[in-house]
């Protein structure tokens, strides 16, 4: 098409022509001017941001940092070495935001890293300088030793080194019986300095001029400098900071050391840290980029940085609180059509293409970086990238002049998570949020690509253009580059979708501020960090300092919650349920549980003076001292009900959405509190604390049980109890109770007396509460359980399902799709028999092969080539042998691998019978329909009956009567199907015709039957037909075009099979109702 | 228009075999009436059938048809429409105006371009949602769950789409005057936003149209549709009752003469589909995203075998035109191609009827008329006559085909595009009867048939063919 080449090469003239003029005109246009003016103003222009070329931040108003106070929201914080004069020293740069957009890096001078030790019993405070001097020249030596510049010290910087300070303070475990404070010396120097006279004091410094002294344990000496420096300060992640005006001292542009419009230095004592109400509440304009690459993978491999170049990249920026990005392009290689609506870069070299990228990055100054699985993929390739082109310039996408990001590798563990090992990026100044780190984090679900997180949050997808198509676009025409650009950029818009959807930049934010880390740590780091920093700031104000304990790796355990043995069944009745409201940070108020009010013996009089808790353990009284869990704990709880009280009051929109993700954030964060305590492997272990907290737990539990069934006896309430209550289950902080009555409003009734009455043998705030009544309840076991969950008596709320495991990803979809339909006929519709009849139905139905195969594939991530993997799996094997079929279209390390479970013969083994569904379709291979009802759908349809059916359920279901009849599937490949000849077969009667009758459409014995055998042909086609164009035309809808093919290969998309399949049956069936005649008109 | 109701004569019940005072409902349609009906005399009339080209050929159904997806389609009718749509803005906006690409435009520049409208739509039925639907329903409930509030909610919008590129519509656009597939010249220009803002919508010039035979046959033409004869409820109760009442007046059994005579001026009746029951889609769509197994469709004989003998009475008094309709047997992608004859044992080889596609074009005593089931129209609009409107403006005669109605995957061709402008268009099955004699462009004139659902209304639709005037007679006890 030569039009289409004339057309770009005018499209790609403008753009340069666009850019070259800008080069030009460094001067400021009146547009610029005009901006200025505007700047002020909080209302932005929408479509003066709109302008796509226009990547860099607007100008700030001169006065900003002279007669006007700099308000930023802090969104990174790093430290780093500043050689001074006379002394180095350990500078804090925040960077952040103004409300109005501005970028500014603000350099805090002036503040010191430091830990603490416990002065020796003999030290005086005159000491002090003798142990201070005496420590400066062991660094010193120390420091010449390693020989890093450090021969030539003059005597002042040796005397400044480190600075010592007598401090009173107490350590953080044990109450001691006396409140008086200890001498503790502060150590405060640069953080190397520090590092190295954290070694030195392990072998022994002397401190009194008297020989070396051990010190002992140390104090906050493994936390991070930048947490500390927060909690020093009371500066929160994303919270707002002030300089004020006369405070700050804007640095020359020509001095900065940051890419920040704004740079400016202050003393840490002069900034104003601002607590996080009214005004200060806001978000501010947060620039959130986020982006997507595309290589030139060669066949069947994974795109590898050493031979793979990049050939795109995709852009989206947008603001926070905008539905829209403000800034939508793609960088190519090679030339390409034009996108309306988007902005396309193209490059002649990858060498240009990364280049210009990483120009548009500093130009656009994001505070966010967002995409998906950028972090582990996109951007350390793009930099390895960099590395293998040699183009330094790449690699400095921070905010940090002159410094590149680098990789590394970060093994991160937490209960929550598991063990995974993660890369670690840092882009000086800028948040990275990989959308792929928070989905893993915060939900559940049976697939993580891109395509399934997007269909399952935005009913949304994407095109998913197989892998080995890519080369094909890239080396056609600017048409072909132009659909991989489409791709690409839909690629990076969706994660910003999801981010709107999932309301995540926002409750982020707000998890950032209630815990005070900054918001690269939430996502990069596990759930102590959160808490270490609470702790940290908690125990400044009170005077106690955090030992470093040394990580005791032997596993050391304690009981965990109680579980009521459940009396399993279906429950045609109201169960009630009454839940202890935030179990476990209650019981820590309560009996005052923490570090510094455990006790190693007791002391005093039991009760008055001290508690002995279930466990055995023993702590002060509230009265003797308030810990500081509790008061932690306290506080959070007392946030979370304003933040909700706010959330109520509130009336604009997005305030709500700040509001909630607090509240949420406080929740998390207090019950996470506990698990702290109890993290062997922490900051800050203390068994004591979490093995009482529990204990007092499931004694309340066993307590709560108790009362209710001694209580509410038949006939109490003034009669209003029709039968003895029964506890059925309970677990952790809830029981559920059947009161016998009839009504859901009866058992609230009788519920909410009994939430009341049995609080009262709690200590305050320990509160049970009534939530809920199940009606109709089936309880299967401990930890499962279904059922219709009432909070009003009029109409249920949802159904609510725990345990049942129905988002596994080793089941394939059709084990979710019958429970729930079970579930339903058992719960909503509450007709057992018909369940049943149901689940009997779908397993004959398996049997007969009347099952849709998308609902039989099961899909395993492929994580390390087979010779990797001990024992043979079937996925593993699948995948070798797709690649001998096809190297390009088979699945690569990194994908998942969707198959089936195909009839093989008897001796087989289970890893050889996974097949490709594809496959499976296209050669009409039977299904191993045996294997899917033993292996998937009997356990769990067994649990959900054995309620009600008892024991036998299980045996009912896959033995009975319904699985007699079974059918079998002629394969059209390997066994006999090369021996079989084709002919045609009656459509009614399926015996061969021959001769005379071999065209016709049944044989001679049928024909009274046609007008029947034709009507149950055509219903066949029809149904089929129907589904053709359905999934067709929906696939078309997703993609958004209707004069382009549809490329997508989407597998785990529900549709992708139905439709391959379709396309085969409506062949068949077409070809079979054509048999009775082309179809004639007549006039 | 007039409308009557014809009752039976008790006295001609009592003569007769019929014994509607047992039974007036459970009325087998057999023998007892076929015995009474009598042969009158009824003129014939000629017509030419011009449907071929809504016949699905072996080339179009070639082995590899649906390995096909539907962008020929679109193509087809793009490349079909795109000059006509070219001829109509040099009339209307300006004799010297060019097509533009999309992407060749800067903002602000006024220009024309061309393409197919598409619209997104979050209402739109979707395989897709209704199966998200289902896997919620047994997902654990996420105890963060958010209750707040959703933002940025989606809104409904309309794109156009050229050789090229896709963009959003702003200005002047209504998303009810036009449909989901027609294609569409817009005259406006780009604007910050990426919106394409329209000043002025271009339809294809309509297709020229031959003139109305000044001397028209003195006859009528009947037109049934949608009798829903399957199952076994009071509805269809009532509708084989109606339809009793129907075949006596039809057959000129009934004792007021001139209603006799009425009934004998009719030359021919077409079924205009839907004869055995018209699917509900909605239902259809879920059942195609939670049904797990894969049943054989169930079938109702019974409901085959009574229009097989309802077709062998008529044949016998009328020559009747028979069209396939959605629920019918007969593959349901537009164009539905004609029963075979086979699949009526009784009635099936009688030279008086008539075997058409859906949608047919046909030409009786000189008059153009294009007749269809109308599921085309009816997934336009609620009111027939504006739906028909609509279809002939954008000059084509099924656009949501195959968005959201059914189609056959074409490859090189769209049947549908209208190359001759219809003096008559007939549709079926709609909500209500409706008619309507639209004026357009250079004297072109077209009459707008709304036939009514029979199962619902008991009502039928009469044209005379020499007044063209439309007249709906309704059968019923009520």
């Amino acid at each position: 098409m030569p039009q289409t080449a004339k057309r770009t090469s005018t499209a790609a003239r403008s753009d340069s022509e666009t850019k070259r003029r800008k080069e030009e005109q460094p001067e400021k246009s009146s547009y610029e001017s005009q901006l200025e003016a505007l700047a002020e103003s909080s209302e932005i222009d929408e479509n003066e941001v709109a302008d796509e070329t226009k990547w860099e931040r607007r100008p700030f108003p001169s006065e900003l940092g002279k007669s006007h106070p700099i308000a930023m929201q802090v969104l990174d914080v790093e430290t780093y070495v500043e050689q001074g004069k006379g002394y180095d020293r350990t500078n804090v740069k925040l960077y952040g935001i103004t409300r109005h957009g501005v970028s500014v890096c603000c350099i805090v001078t002036d503040y010191f890293p430091y830990f603490y030790f416990q002065a020796p019993a003999n030290f005086q405070p005159e000491h002090i300088e003798t142990a201070q001097r005496n420590l400066n020249s062991v660094l010193a030596g120390a420091i010449r030793r390693v020989g890093s510049g450090g021969q030539n010290l003059s005597t002042e910087v040796i005397d400044n080194l480190v600075h010592l300070k007598i401090v009173r303070g107490q350590n953080l475990y044990y109450y001691r019986g006396t409140e008086t404070k200890q001498m503790f010396i502060k150590v405060s120097g640069t953080q190397p300095t520090l590092n190295k006279a954290k070694q030195e004091f392990k072998n022994g410094v002397n401190l009194m001029g008297a020989g070396l002294v051990q010190v002992g344990t140390l104090f906050e000496a493994n936390i991070d400098a930048d947490v500390k420096f927060m909690a020093h300060t009371g500066v929160v992640g994303c919270g707002w900071v002030e300089v004020p005006v006369k405070k700050g001292h804007v640095v020359p542009e020509k001095s900065m050391t940051s890419r920040c419009q704004l740079e400016v230095t202050c003393n840490y004592k002069d900034l104003i840290v601002h607590s996080l109400d009214g005004e200060w509440a806001d978000i501010a304009p947060l620039r959130t980029l986020s982006f997507d690459i595309e290589c030139l993978g060669r066949r069947g491999v994974f795109p590898d940085p050493t031979h793979d170049s990049v050939i795109q990249i995709s852009n989206m920026v947008k603001l926070q609180g905008k539905s829209e990005p403000f800034i939508r392009n793609c960088f190519v290689l090679g030339t390409c059509a034009g996108v309306v609506g988007s902005h396309i870069i193209e490059c002649k070299t990858e060498q240009e293409l990364l280049e210009r990228w990483a120009e548009f990055v500093r130009l656009v100054d994001p505070d966010v970086l967002t995409g998906y699985n950028i972090l582990n993929f996109d951007l350390p390739y793009i930099l390895d990238r960099a590395k293998i082109l040699r183009l330094p310039l790449v690699a400095q996408l921070g905010r940090q002049r002159g410094r590149a990001s680098g990789v590394r590798e970060a093994a991160i563990s937490s209960k929550q998570m598991g063990s995974r090992v993660n890369k670690s990026i840092d882009i000086h100044g800028r948040a990275i949020f990989d959308v792929l780190q928070v989905v893993l984090r915060d939900y559940k679900l049976r697939s993580y690509t891109l395509n399934s997180v997007s269909y399952h949050f935005l009913s949304e997808q994407k095109e998913d253009v197989e892998h080995s198509t890519i080369p094909d676009l890239q080396n056609g025409d600017a048409q072909s580059r132009r659909r991989l650009a489409v791709y690409c950029m839909k690629d990076s818009i969706l994660p910003l979708r999801l981010l709107d959807k999932l309301m995540s930049i926002v409750n982020y934010i707000e998890m950032a501020r209630v815990t005070g880390v900054p918001l690269n740590f939430l996502l990069t780091r596990g759930q102590q960090i959160k808490i270490l920093s609470m702790m940290i700031r908690r125990c400044r104000k009170e005077g106690f300092f955090l030992p470093v304990i040394e990580v005791n790796t032997d596993e050391q355990s304690y009981e965990g919650a109680t579980v009521i043995e459940p009396l399993r069944g279906f429950y045609n009745e109201p169960i009630a349920t009454l839940d202890f409201a935030s179990l476990y940070p209650s019981i820590m108020i309560a009996h005052n549980l923490c570090y510094t009010t455990l006790m190693k013996g007791p002391q005093g009089e039991e009760g008055v003076d001290y508690i002995k808790t279930p466990s055995g353990n023993f702590f002060c009284t509230k009265e003797k001292r308030r810990g500081l869990l509790p008061l932690i704990l306290e506080d959070l709880l007392a946030a979370r009900k304003k933040a909700k009280n706010d959330l109520k009051n509130e009336k604009d929109e997005f305030k709500k959405m700040v509001y909630n993700g607090r509240q949420l954030a406080l929740k998390v964060s207090a019950n996470s509190v506990y698990g702290f305590t109890g993290a062997t492997v922490g900051k800050l272990p203390c068994l004591e604390i979490s093995s009482s907290v529990t204990a007092f737990g499931r004694q309340m539990i066993d307590l709560t049980k108790k009362t209710v069934e001694e209580t509410y006896k038949k006939g109490y309430m003034g009669g209003k109890c029709p039968a003895d209550a029964v506890v059925v289950y309970g677990d952790t902080d809830s029981v559920m109770v059947k009161f016998g009555v009839k009504t859901v409003a009866e058992a609230m009734e009788i519920g909410l007396h009994a939430a009341t009455e049995v609080s009262k043998q709690f200590v305050a705030p320990i509160k049970l509460e009534f939530e809920k009544v199940y009606f109709p309840y089936l309880l299967i076991n401990k930890k499962r359980y279904a059922g219709l969950y009432f909070t009003r008596p009029d109409k249920h709320d949802k159904m609510d399902c725990k345990g049942l495991e129905t988002v596994r990803r080793d089941n394939c979809p059709l084990v979710a799709n019958v429970l729930g339909t079970c579930l339903e006929k058992l719960l909503m519709d509450r007709n057992a028999d018909q369940a049943l009849i149901y689940a009997k139905k779908v397993i004959s139905d398996l049997l007969c092969n009347k099952i849709d195969i998308s609902l039989l594939i099961i899909s395993k991530e492929l994580t390390k080539s087979s010779e990797k993997y001990q024992a043979k799996q079937a996925h593993v094997e699948l995948a070798a042998r797709m690649k001998k079929r096809d190297p390009g279209s088979a699945p690569r390390l990194g994908d998942r691998v969707p198959y089936v479970i195909v009839a093989a013969a008897k001796n087989v083994p289970a890893y050889e019978k996974a097949e490709d569904p594809a496959y499976v379709l296209a050669n009409n291979i039977p299904i191993d329909t045996h294997h899917y009802l033993t292996n998937q759908l009997a356990k769990p349809l067994a649990r959900i009956f054995e309620p009600i059916l008892g024991d036998r359920a299980e045996k009912i279901l896959i033995e009975g009567e319904h699985t007699r009849v079974r059918s079998v599937v002629q394969s059209k490949v390997g066994g006999l199907a090369m021996f079989t000849k084709k002919s045609n077969t009656c459509l009614g009667c399926k015996s061969v015709l021959r001769n005379d009758d071999k065209d016709e459409a049944v044989c001679a014995h049928c024909r009274p039957r046609t007008a029947e055998i034709y009507m149950n042909r055509v219903g066949t086609l029809n149904a089929n037909s129907r589904r053709f164009s359905r999934l067709w035309t929906e696939c078309q809808n997703c993609a958004k075009t209707m004069h382009e093919k549809v490329n997508c290969s989407a597998r785990d998309c529900p549709i992708f099979y139905r439709r391959e399949k379709v396309r085969g049956e409506m062949r068949d069936s077409l070809q079979a109702v054509m048999r009775f005649g082309q179809p004639t008109i007549d006039d | 228009y007039s409308s009557n109701t014809t009752s039976l004569n008790p006295a001609l019940c009592k003569k007769g075999a019929l014994n509607l005072d047992d039974s007036p409902i459970e009325i087998a349609l057999d023998a007892t009436i076929t015995s009474m009906v009598v042969e009158h005399h009824r003129d014939t009339i000629t017509s030419k059938n011009n449907s071929q080209r809504f016949l699905i050929t072996p080339h179009d159904a070639s082995a590899d048809c649906f390995d096909r997806q539907y962008y020929h389609f679109y193509n087809a009718r793009f490349e079909a429409l795109k000059g006509r749509v070219l001829a109509n803005a040099k009339k209307i906006v300006d004799p010297n105006v060019v097509v533009r690409l999309l992407e060749d435009l800067a903002d602000e520049e006024m220009a024309f371009v061309i393409g197919t409208i598409e619209k997104r739509v979050d209402s739109r039925p979707s395989v897709l949602k209704e199966i998200a639907e289902e896997e919620a329903k047994i997902a654990e409930a996420d105890e963060n769950e958010t209750a707040a509030c959703n933002l940025f909610a989606k809104k409904d919008y309309m794109e156009i789409e050229d050789e090229t590129q896709i963009v959003k519509l702003s200005g002047n656009i209504d998303m009810n005057e036009v449909t989901v597939g027609s294609i569409v010249g817009l005259w406006g220009k780009m604007v910050p936003g990426n919106l394409f803002e329209v000043d002025k919508w271009v339809w294809p010039t309509a297709a020229s149209q031959n003139d109305l035979p000044q001397e028209r046959p003195p006859y009528t033409m009947a037109f049934i549709s949608g009798l829903n004869l399957r199952g076994s409820d009071e509805v269809l109760a009532k509708t084989r009752a109606a339809l009793q009442l129907f075949i006596r007046w039809i057959t000129g059994c009934g004792t007021d003469e001139k209603e006799s005579e009425r009934a004998l001026r009719v030359v021919r009746l077409f079924i205009c589909g839907s004869s055995i029951s018209a699917p509900d889609v909605e239902t259809e769509m879920k059942e195609m995203a939670t049904s797990i197994t894969r049943e054989d469709p169930f079938i109702d004989q019974d409901a085959l075998t009574t229009v097989d003998d309802l077709i062998s009475i008529l044949v016998k008094t009328i020559e009747v035109d028979v069209l396939p309709g959605l629920g019918d047997p007969s593959l349901c992608m537009l164009p539905q191609q004609p029963f075979p004859r086979c699949a009526f044992t009784k009635g099936g080889e009688s030279r008086h009827l008539r075997m058409h596609t859906n949608p047919s074009d046909i030409i009786i005593g000189g008059i153009e008329f294009i007749i269809s089931s109308g599921q085309n129209v009816s997934d336009l609009s609620s009111s027939p006559v504006e739906a028909m409107s609509l279809i002939l403006k954008s000059q084509h005669f099924a656009p949501t085909c195959p968005d959201t109605v059914d189609g056959f995957p074409f490859e090189d061709r769209d049947p549908f595009v209208i190359d001759r402008f219809p003096h008559v268009i007939v549709a079926g099955n709609q909500a209500r009867a409706e008619s309507k004699q639209v004026e357009f462009e250079e004297g072109r004139s077209c009459l707008l048939v709304g036939v009514p659902t029979f199962s619902e209304s008991h009502t039928i639709t009469l044209l005379d063919l020499e007044t063209l005037e439309v007249s709906n007679k309704h059968f019923g006890f009520e």
